[in-house]
């Protein structure tokens, strides 16, 4: 194109407004959103807010809603935020008219599903990290409240510790034990006696005590058919980490109930 | 170390097990025993507690004696009343 030193103009213009070319040499007013005549524009610039538009003049206070880029980490922004006094203003994104405020009350950033139900888990609807969808069945509402962890989980919202309820000796049918959140806890165990007056120990110590234990027999075959001679067992002096088991099989020669060990008890001990 | 082993360091040698405490899963707090008391457990110690039997035993000189190899004290024998006759 020619070097043209002076350029006409077409039509009134509006002070204020951007020019914008009509053809070689000509140009016009840029119009207004509701009529328009640029067809493009286009910025080069690394600025948080490369265009930006302000709501009062900016030598008093005012508010300016900013596109750009944000250059302490890259981003592509769109910014708003108040100057020289102004008061901070919000940002609402409106669609058709809907009026969407952003961000929402909860400071929440995620978009949900039309309705839900109240009280029902929100669920991730998408592995976007950013969609919600209603939990249906899983609903808290006045049913489930987290508000201390599983004890001694350290974690101040973990419901409870899944790794308390395993048995913790397949080997062993006897040996299981399990933990509540509150901390109770409840061992079993099947083992065999010494003396039949022994000190039992425990497969791992209670933290506190131990309330209850209720011991039986665990071969009762052992009595023999055609005259059984059982076994009654008792309990005491029970601790946090172990407790007297008496074991006393009926003698039929002596008459009597006699100390026996080698003899195959369970017991189910209730502590915390 | 999380497991121990407890015993009576006072208790003539060797000293009967009387607990099996693992502060990985409990916490016991003031309720843990002195350390005089505990014999700190490696995980196949600890594992092997159960083997046969978490009774039965014993600490001596800083190991640990399993099940059986420490006499148990002789039985005793404790009367029932007969039943009456006729």
């Amino acid at each position: 194109m020619p070097y043209q030193p002076q350029v006409e103009q077409s039509g009134n213009v509006t002070p204020g407004h951007v020019a914008a070319w009509t053809t070689d040499g000509v140009i016009q007013d840029g119009g207004t959103p509701s009529a328009p005549f640029l067809t493009t524009l286009g910025l080069q610039s690394n600025s948080l807010v490369s265009f930006g538009i302000a709501n009062a003049p900016v030598t008093g206070a005012y508010n300016q809603l900013g596109l750009g880029f944000d250059p302490a980490t890259g981003n592509a922004a769109l910014s708003v935020a108040g100057y020289d006094g102004a008061a901070n203003v919000g940002f609402v994104v409106i669609i058709n008219g809907v009026t969407y405020a952003f961000p929402g009350a909860g400071g929440g950033n995620v978009v949900g599903p039309g309705s839900s139900t109240d009280g029902d888990v929100a669920l991730f609807n998408g592995a976007t990290g950013a969609l919600l969808k209603d939990g249906g069945n899983a609903r808290v509402a006045g049913s489930l409240s987290i508000l201390i962890g599983a004890f001694g989980s350290g974690n101040s919202t973990q419901a409870v510790n899944l790794s308390d309820f395993s048995r913790q000796n397949a080997a062993n049918e006897g040996w299981q034990f399990f933990r509540d959140p509150n901390g109770n806890i409840i061992q079993s165990y099947k083992g065999t006696n010494t003396t039949g007056a022994d000190f039992i120990t425990f497969p791992v110590a209670f933290p506190n005590a131990c309330q209850q234990v209720i011991a039986m027999d665990g071969d009762p075959t052992a009595w023999g058919a055609l005259a059984p001679q059982p076994v009654v067992y008792g309990v005491q002096q029970i601790s946090a980490s172990n407790f007297a088991l008496y074991a006393a099989k009926f003698n039929n020669i002596a008459e009597g109930f006699i100390l026996t060990g080698s003899l195959i008890y369970r017991y189910i001990a209730m502590g915390y | 170390m999380a497991r121990f082993a407890h015993f009576d360091h006072t208790a003539p040698s060797p000293q009967p097990i009387r607990g099996w405490f693992d502060t990985d899963l409990f916490n016991y707090g003031a309720n843990m025993p002195a350390a005089a008391d505990l014999l700190p457990l490696s995980d196949a110690q600890w594992e092997a507690r159960m083997v046969p039997d978490p009774s039965g035993w014993h600490h001596k000189d800083g190991a640990l004696l399993p099940p059986g190899t420490i006499k148990p004290p002789q039985q005793t024998t404790i009367a029932v009343p007969k039943a009456p006759v006729g």
